[in-house]
């Protein structure tokens, strides 16, 4: 095997490792079942939570809604929709926090809160785990 | 006289404006709730060594008096720091934010300074207009070039960052963000002046009428970036005295400080930065001109591009940067054959200071290292950087010793711990 090979291998080795080194959680995107929205994509999604845009494409607000830091949920849902690692996300929001230029979303414990956030304010957005949803919410992407 | 006036006015439009909008927050309370408050920090340990042991080598060429190499085997002052920030939000459309930061300072103390302080208002979550004191945006990173942790490297290339010896603005800063399709345009303007402190005895730095406009367009894994900036730039106002002793020559001499001094100078930058960064690794490059011409900094340009791939928490990088003079960087001074014979060694004497002045700064710098983040909120990086000064330049090092040798080649290990919080 050359060299190059063998780097390849390796890099598809800590790749997978990496991959199944995540919890398995199955992370949904969801609104209140009262929200007016039903599709957005996913880049639309990653934007909504990296406060890159506050509206809608049809100008409604929208207020994202973060679990709390260091829970597998997030990482899972930040890796799938932003293609992002956690410490990537930090060091995102810490160059946006130490310029003035803004705060990450308000973070809540667990889904159950989440959800109870999403019923009472239908301009809101988060994700949980599928396993938690439940007719109060609709779920905008599953990936 | 304007120095000490740029120094202290935006200190007192800070405090009356915080002074309003203490009593606009009380009105505002009731439909908006209890002003809320956030504490955060930044900060790196470091340690940095160099193969030169008859210069140092700093990340602040201007603002710090030592670092690494002739004063320190291993110097932890090149990139240790502390930040800390408390942000204040009340209500929707208004919020305060001061940041101050301990590092080696110009008299080698690490007496904190206000780095950010600043109060913003925001018509819209796309608008807003900031008065105080905000770091300038003039390059990719260098509104949080401290924040070791948001960087991807030990510390951006200095090259390219030294190009602009000012750092933060007092006055006023306004940015628009508009959505274009799928991609979002910032337009950031500013508009004030200040000062910052020279070792090794606090020499100012005032720069005046400071103005500039940063353009960035990001579209999902691309961002690219224009700025441009303009001020009138005084370069450590004590070494207009060096220059000065020109004036008595008549003429001839006049024309010689008026060329090389830096009081009260046009400063003109350029500057274009792009990058991609889809998540798995990213590039980035930037590119800037500074134009201090007249004055003995000359007209420079200076470019870097740097790669990354990202092996699950580890990142290996690779940075290749390059500077070089557009303007001249030697002069013949004074013609000693029309100096009396008695002022000759003196004139022959600031002849020679003016050419150390004009030096070539330049060089290629290739950095080799690795960003792991081992712990949350934790990254431990490790850079090796091999600078190849251009003929007769003393590169961005200071404390040069008898001994140096310009036109060299130097080495530097550096290690920093950053974390956030």
């Amino acid at each position: 095997m050359s060299l190059a090979k063998q780097l390849g291998a390796l890099a598809v080795a800590l790749a997978l490792s990496l991959d199944s080194g995540e919890a398995a959680a199955d992370v949904v995107a969801v609104v209140s079942a009262q929200s007016a929205v039903t599709t957005l994509s996913r880049d639309q999604i990653a934007s909504i939570f990296l406060g890159r845009t506050s509206a809608l494409p049809n100008g409604e607000p929208i207020v994202p809604i973060d679990q709390a830091e260091g829970s597998a949920l997030r990482d899972e849902f930040y890796a799938r929709f932003a293609g992002r690692s956690a410490a990537q996300i930090k060091a995102y929001w810490s160059k946006i926090i130490f310029t003035g230029r803004g705060r990450p979303p308000t973070a809540l414990p667990d889904s159950m809160a989440v959800k109870q956030k999403l019923v009472e304010n239908p301009h809101a957005i988060g994700y949980i785990d599928q396993s938690q949803v439940d007719d109060s919410v609709r779920i905008l992407l599953s990936p | 006289m304007s120095t000490a006036r740029s120094q202290y006015l935006p200190y007192q439009l800070l405090a009356a404006l915080l002074a309003t909008l203490g009593l606009a927050n009380v009105a505002r309370a009731q439909d908006d709730g209890a002003p809320t408050y956030a504490f955060s920090g930044f900060g790196t340990l470091g340690l940095v060594h160099s193969s030169e042991n008859q210069a140092d080598y700093t990340n602040s060429p201007w603002y710090k008096p030592s670092g690494a190499g002739y004063s320190r085997e291993w110097s932890p002052d090149v990139d240790s720091r502390l930040g800390l920030q408390l942000d204040a939000k009340f209500g929707p459309r208004w919020s305060a934010v001061v940041q101050v930061i301990s590092q080696q300072r110009y008299d080698n103390t690490y007496i904190p300074t206000v780095e950010w302080a600043n109060v913003k208002y925001a018509p819209s979550p796309d608008a807003s207009i900031r008065l105080g004191r905000s770091v300038m945006s003039t390059f990719l990173y260098s509104d949080y070039r401290n924040v070791g942790y948001a960087v991807p490297w030990v510390r951006p290339p200095l090259s390219v960052y030294n190009l602009m010896p000012v750092n933060y603005n007092d006055g006023l800063d306004a940015s628009y963000r508009f959505h274009l399709g799928g991609a979002t345009h910032t337009v950031q303007g500013f508009y004030g002046g200040g000062s910052q402190k020279s070792p090794p005895d606090g020499a100012n730095n005032p720069d005046t009428d400071s103005w500039g406009i940063f353009n960035t367009f990001e579209s999902g894994p691309t961002t690219l970036r224009l700025a441009y900036q303009k001020s009138t730039l005084t370069l450590n106002d004590r070494i207009n005295s060096f220059f000065d002793q020109f004036r008595q020559f008549g003429p001839a001499g006049i024309a010689l400080a008026d060329q090389y001094d830096a009081n009260k100078k046009p400063t003109v930058f350029w500057g274009v930065s792009a990058s991609y960064d889809p998540g798995p690794w990213f590039v980035t490059g930037e590119w800037g001109q500074s134009d201090l011409t007249p004055s003995f900094m000359g007209k420079q340009i200076a470019w870097y591009v740097s790669s990354g791939y990202r092996f699950g928490d580890f990142t290996p990088y690779a940075v290749y940067a390059n500077s070089r003079m557009l303007s001249n960087t030697s002069d013949p001074g004074l013609d000693l054959a029309t100096v009396p014979p008695y002022l000759q060694s003196y004139a022959a004497g600031l002849n020679a200071g003016l050419n150390a002045f004009l030096s070539p700064i330049t060089g290629t710098t290739i950095s080799l290292g690795g960003r792991w983040d081992f712990r949350r909120n934790l990254a431990f990086k490790l850079q090796y950087d091999h600078m190849a000064l251009d003929p007769s330049s003393s590169g961005l090092l200071i404390n040069l010793q008898p001994g140096f040798q310009p036109g060299g080649q130097v080495n530097l290990i550096s290690a920093v711990l950053d974390f956030v919080f």
